[in-house]
């Protein structure tokens, strides 16, 4: 067996912050809700990684292994949030937005987009007011959004790392939709 | 006489049914229900299109932040608690 063309990854952590600070608070500030929170989590994953400093084995990167904890981090913090879920009034079915006949309610009403060609939509300052839109929702509705359409995971498995059911999911989901749609009526179409 | 074979859905429903869509298949009698709301309903019928549309746009959204900078507090105080461990 030669295995001296094997490099082994290593780490560096005295290179942690410089190499990966910036990176990883971009990925957990476009996951959680605040810039604070975003800095905890960083800092719980330099802090982490620093302590399990000795069970890495070397078979991912050192880049990868950092994320996965951050990744861990961001997951444990939705889990938290997802345990209040009942005080945060998720769990009654969509009353804000639908009557008790399950009519649209007045303020969910939304109006029609003009996304014919003299509207060019696809254009840096669109995807600009997306991404602050986007940033601006609360918690679990940036959660739902992101790990759907960003992190492009199904329902189920969007369910299984919240540990909330699908009616919550899709409660969130809908919530996270019309407040987008407003932000950007407000903000795009018909600013 | 057709219209008559298919339950009447609310508006909770439908939007319940489209974003079900988004993810997985409906059986055809969602379909069916869907398609006689939005005959009648133009509100649902646009709200799924705009749904549609920020999902499409979203995906081509960074799922990072490129521009994010860690504050250098936050920096400095990592640094530190790190070389005190050691």
């Amino acid at each position: 067996m030669n295995n001296n063309t094997v490099t082994m990854n290593i780490l560096q952590p005295d290179k942690w912050i410089e190499n990966y600070g910036d990176m990883l608070f971009g990925f957990a500030k476009s996951r959680v809700a605040s810039e604070s929170v975003a800095e905890d989590i960083v800092q719980d994953t330099f802090l982490s990684a620093w302590k399990g400093k000795d069970g890495y084995r070397g078979d991912a990167s050192e880049k990868s292994w950092l994320f996965t904890i951050a990744r861990n981090k961001i997951t444990d913090h939705y889990r938290k949030a997802a345990h209040n879920l009942e005080e945060h009034g998720i769990s009654d079915y969509g009353t804000d937005f639908f009557s008790e006949t399950g009519h649209w309610t007045k303020e969910a009403l939304g109006m029609a987009w003009d996304t014919s060609a003299s509207v060019r939509v696809e254009t840096k300052e669109f995807y600009e007011i997306l991404n602050s839109c986007k940033d601006n929702l609360k918690e679990l509705q940036k959660a739902v959004f992101v790990m759907k359409y960003l992190d492009d995971m199904d329902s189920d498995e969007i369910c299984k790392e919240l540990n909330i059911t699908p009616s919550n999911y899709w409660v969130l989901m809908h919530r996270a939709k019309l407040q987008l749609r407003t932000c950007l009526s407000k903000n795009w179409f018909n600013k | 006489m057709f219209f008559g074979l298919v339950k009447m859905i609310s508006c909770k429903e439908a939007t319940y049914l489209a974003s079900k869509r988004e993810d997985k298949s409906l059986s055809w009698r969602e379909s069916l229900r869907l398609i006689v709301h939005y005959k009648l309903c133009a509100i649902c019928a646009v709200f799924e299109k705009q749904s549609i549309f920020i999902g499409k746009q979203a995906r081509k959204l960074e799922a990072h932040n490129q521009d994010a900078q860690l504050p250098n507090d936050v920096k400095v105080k990592v640094s530190t608690m790190i070389s005190n461990e050691k």
